[in-house]
């Protein structure tokens, strides 16, 4: 017998729905809570999920806890988000195993995977479901934020599967929000007399991440059109502060014990979620010393006011993404019809005054639990659909039947394939409707006498494809050498969930077929060796180099952007000077935040109409004609018509850019590496 | 009786032991152990009234969460029950010190965030009996901190132990483990389950006493009985 839910699988807790009737109820936990904590002990040989791992956080061993699994699933060693989650985390991560493709996570010395920790919460919660109402879910929807790129969301659904589960979908966070709140929009729009179409946003600020997302809803649908946030700003942000005044009232010899940081922990969140419905709180605790000798006594009092003034600068960068999310999407405050509060901490005062205070009080709504409405939305969301046959999607029940608006999920970011120039061809462009109908796109060799052909995939908006999110490789090993310009027919869709099928022929020769892109091994060789402990951070390889090619390339304009030119020589030369190994790496870091911050706008013009190859020969004979007069401007120490010109190419460039985005796409070139 | 009736008499006892506790805090005398110092303390012994005064605050506050939310149920703390018998001085000085005479019907703080897993219901008995073993929870967490207090105080000692003789006697300990949560309580006291629909008829029992509950998805605990 089918039996459905849905489980929103956070960052920090985790929380399970399923329909009781005709509405989403959340369903506690066998612990007695709405939420299962995200956290996995391992310990006498056995891992142990939920709310007794978090009550064993103060004082279990160190390295034998795991939180905050999500940051690590389906993502990459070299990724930037792995390395700043790694420093909110006290175990080890490694890299991935020879022959894997997941990162590991010791714990207590046993290697696991992100998505074996992430189907133990998962196998956790079934048994809860099981256990509370006598049967056992065999389907779910589970949720994961907008932001998640393919191999996340197939990392998920793995997880899942490794479960026991069924998974209909992988749905977003923000969709499930409102799919939430949609059940109670219909009724509410119809008698408040609300035009059909409307814009809304979900403010989502959770444990650990702040997403913000504006969906478009029309006629029963959801049409999700930007996202935007901070992956490091959250819930445990605003307990930090709480953390930080306690650990000040202690002498300074404990403030860095983390026995002692573990027992406030608990005691900064729970005064933080007081603070919502008190004016101020007196704590007095005593506590644990690590060594075991005479306990410390802590008494203070905290008011709102305080905590309000000190979360100030949290909620007011909070605020800035909202802005910039908006200013993305060219949108006004005033167009914005309703603001959906989501995730825990969405409920602090000071947050809801700002969201308030910014979209006007009446159209923000936080009537559900923020903690809880993603996973009703899911629960809704796993309604609607029907299990089909193993290997093939869900099936959507009909509207009427399923009692519910219809989601149309969308894509949040554009996919692309890189080109030979290092440039972004974009497959799927962002905002594409789910399940996309398969499409061919045509390619060629980029070199003579090629034997392979690799396909580098990604997700982002950047031009350059090794700035956005690394999906995955797919390395396709030729009997023979094919001549340069060999057609590459690549066919690529997405299903329902997002995650990417594709066929690759090459000259003619079906060479792969329905391939699943997060699950595609590369066929000439295994993955590279997990490089040795002392190895050099791989992102830092080419720091050196890309800054020499940005200097070399763009020479000829060089001397009329002093400051530019002095900033990134020395930095070359500190990276070329350098002694020792932990010199070097400081300066190649160095080097690659002044990388990560990106170019002056000429510069990057400059420079990328040197590297990039424009689709059409007219495009490619406009930018160059720029870069031509630019030369000339900047040797006859003219300026003015120097900036005119490359802000001319710039431009193009972008409008280039645009045309690839938007789907339009001459011969590339495939490259082998 | 029903659980929300037995919850109330259970509260009540819980706050007795609160103000026996507290009185033999207050008794207390004697040099403090030695003990890391917070800022601006002022030796061992300001450190023994800091740690006295301490532990009688979080009794005070405990025990005002409960008698809050007796009175947000309608369910008045009935103030003879805690002062009567041996000792009924110390303990009518704590309910003064604490005022639990004027507290207000309202949820504290602390049991917010039950009070909004209850909002959809007119009925506060289901809440009341969450919010009883919530606070259940949380005494077992307050012993555990009077013992650490004793440790640094053994004159404290003895309000520690007056408090975990106190749990038997709220009946939370003859459900061991530990109580520590609703899920805990419906699991712990069934004895024996009728498959259905969530919405499910318990048998509950405990020593005497047997019901017949329905468990309710929401906050999976008995919201309504009858004696077989």
């Amino acid at each position: 017998m089918t039996f459905k839910i849905g489980i929103d699988l956070g960052t920090t807790n985790s929380v399970v729905a399923y329909m009781k009737g005709k509405r989403p109820a959340v369903l506690r936990t066998l612990e007695g809570i709405d939420w299962t904590p995200s956290v996995i002990q391992y310990v006498g040989g056995k891992l142990v999920v939920g709310k007794r791992a978090r009550d064993n956080l103060a004082e279990a061993p160190q390295g034998t806890v795991a939180w905050s699994v999500k940051r690590f699933i389906g993502r990459m060693p070299n990724d930037d988000n792995v390395k700043r989650a790694k420093q909110l985390v006290s175990y080890t991560i490694e890299p991935p195993a020879p022959g894997g493709e997941e990162l590991v996570i010791r714990l207590a010395g046993k290697p696991f995977t992100p998505v074996e920790l992430s189907a133990e919460i998962l196998r956790h919660i079934v048994a809860g479901v099981e256990r509370s109402l006598r049967q056992r879910p065999t389907h779910a929807v589970i949720t994961v934020p907008a932001y998640f790129t393919e191999r996340q969301k197939a990392a998920t659904q793995k997880a899942g599967e490794l479960a026991g589960l069924g998974v209909l979908a992988i749905l977003d966070e923000p969709t499930a929000a409102a799919l939430a709140y949609g059940l109670d929009l219909d009724a509410s729009s119809e008698s408040a007399g609300e035009p059909a179409g409307r814009t809304v946003l979900v403010f989502d600020l959770g444990g650990g991440t702040f997403d913000v997302s504006v969906l478009m809803l029309s006629s029963g649908q959801s049409l999700q059109f930007r996202i935007g946030g901070d992956n490091f700003l959250g819930g445990d942000d605003f307990d930090n502060i709480v953390l930080a005044r306690l650990l000040a009232e202690l002498p300074v010899e404990v403030r860095r014990e983390p026995a002692v940081i573990a027992q406030l922990k608990t005691v900064a969140e729970d005064t933080k979620i007081a603070l919502s419905t008190a004016d101020s709180i007196a704590i007095d605790k005593f506590l644990r010393t690590p060594d075991g000798g005479a306990p410390l006594a802590l008494s203070t009092e905290i008011t709102r006011d305080w905590f309000q003034q000190a979360s100030r600068p949290l909620v007011e960068r909070a605020m800035q993404r909202v802005e910039d999310v908006l200013a993305e999407a060219k949108l006004g405050r005033d167009q914005i019809h309703r603001v959906l509060m989501v995730g825990g901490s969405s409920r602090l005062p000071a947050v809801v005054d700002a969201v308030s205070a910014l979209f006007g009080a009446g159209k923000v709504d936080a009537d559900l639990d923020g903690m809880l409405c993603v996973a009703l939305g899911a629960a809704v969301r796993a309604s609607q659909l029907e299990p089909a046959a193993p290997g093939k999607p869900a099936v959507e029940r009909e509207p009427a039947e399923a009692g519910g608006a219809v989601i149309v999920t969308v894509t949040p970011r554009p996919i692309g394939v890189e080109l030979h120039d290092g440039t972004l061809s974009v497959l799927i462009a962002e905002g594409t409707v789910l399940p996309t109908e398969p499409r061919l796109h045509t390619y060629s060799t980029a070199r003579a006498n090629q034997t392979e052909v690799r396909l580098r995939f990604y997700e982002g908006h950047q031009p350059l494809a090794r700035h956005n999110d690394h999906i995955n490789d797919v390395v396709i090993t030729l009997t023979k050498p094919v001549p340069k310009n060999t057609p590459v027919d690549i066919t690529f869709n997405l299903d329902r969930n997002g995650i990417a099928v594709l066929s690759v022929a090459i000259a003619d020769k079906l060479l792969l077929k329905d391939a699943r892109i997060d699950r595609v091994i590369p066929s000439d060789q295994l993955p590279p060796p997990a490089p040795p402990p002392d190895a050099p951070d791989p992102s830092l390889d080419d720091v050196q180099y890309r800054i020499s090619r940005i200097l070399d390339v763009c020479k000829p304009i060089l001397d009329h952007y002093p400051t530019f030119r002095d900033t990134w020589r020395t930095a070359l030369a500190a990276i070329e000077n350098a002694r020792d190994p932990a010199t070097k790496r400081s300066a190649l870091e160095a080097g690659k935040r002044m990388l990560d911050a990106g170019l002056p706008p000429h510069i990057w013009a400059y420079y990328n109409g040197h590297v990039m190859k424009a689709p059409s020969a007219e495009e490619q004979r406009a930018i160059e004609t720029h870069l031509k007069r630019a030369n000339e401007a900047a040797k006859a120490h003219d300026t003015p018509r120097m900036h005119s010109e490359l802000d001319q190419l710039n431009g193009e460039i972008q409008g280039v850019w645009d045309r690839r985005q938007s789907g339009t796409k001459g011969p590339g070139g495939i490259v082998e590496r | 009786m029903t659980l929300a009736e037995l919850a109330e008499l259970d509260w009540t006892r819980l706050i007795r032991g609160f103000a026996e506790a507290a009185t033999l805090a207050e008794a207390a005398a004697g040099p403090a152990q030695a003990m890391i110092e917070s800022p601006g303390s002022a030796g061992a012994r300001s450190n023994a009234d800091a740690l006295r005064s301490m532990v009688d605050r979080m009794l005070v506050r405990a025990a005002r969460d409960g008698a809050q939310v007796l009175a947000w149920a309608g369910k008045r703390l009935e103030l003879r029950r805690v002062t009567m018998g041996a000792g009924s001085r110390g303990r009518a000085r704590f309910v003064e010190r604490a005022e639990l005479a004027t507290v207000p019907a309202e949820v504290p703080a602390a049991l917010a965030q039950i009070h909004r897993a209850f909002a959809d219901d007119a009925d506060r008995a289901p809440a009341l009996v969450a919010m009883f073993l919530e606070m259940g929870r949380r005494a077992e967490a307050l012993v555990d901190q009077l013992e650490l207090a004793g440790q640094a105080t053994p004159a404290l000692a003895p309000a520690a132990r007056a408090l975990a003789r106190t749990l038997p006697r709220a009946r939370l300990m003859p459900f061991k483990p530990r109580v520590r949560s609703i899920a805990d309580f419906d699991r712990m006291r069934a004895t024996g389950y009728v498959d259905g629909e969530p919405g499910r008829v318990v048998q509950v029992a405990r020593a005497g006493l047997v019901w017949h509950g329905n468990v309710l998805r929401k906050a999976d605990v008995i919201v309504s009985e009858a004696s077989p």
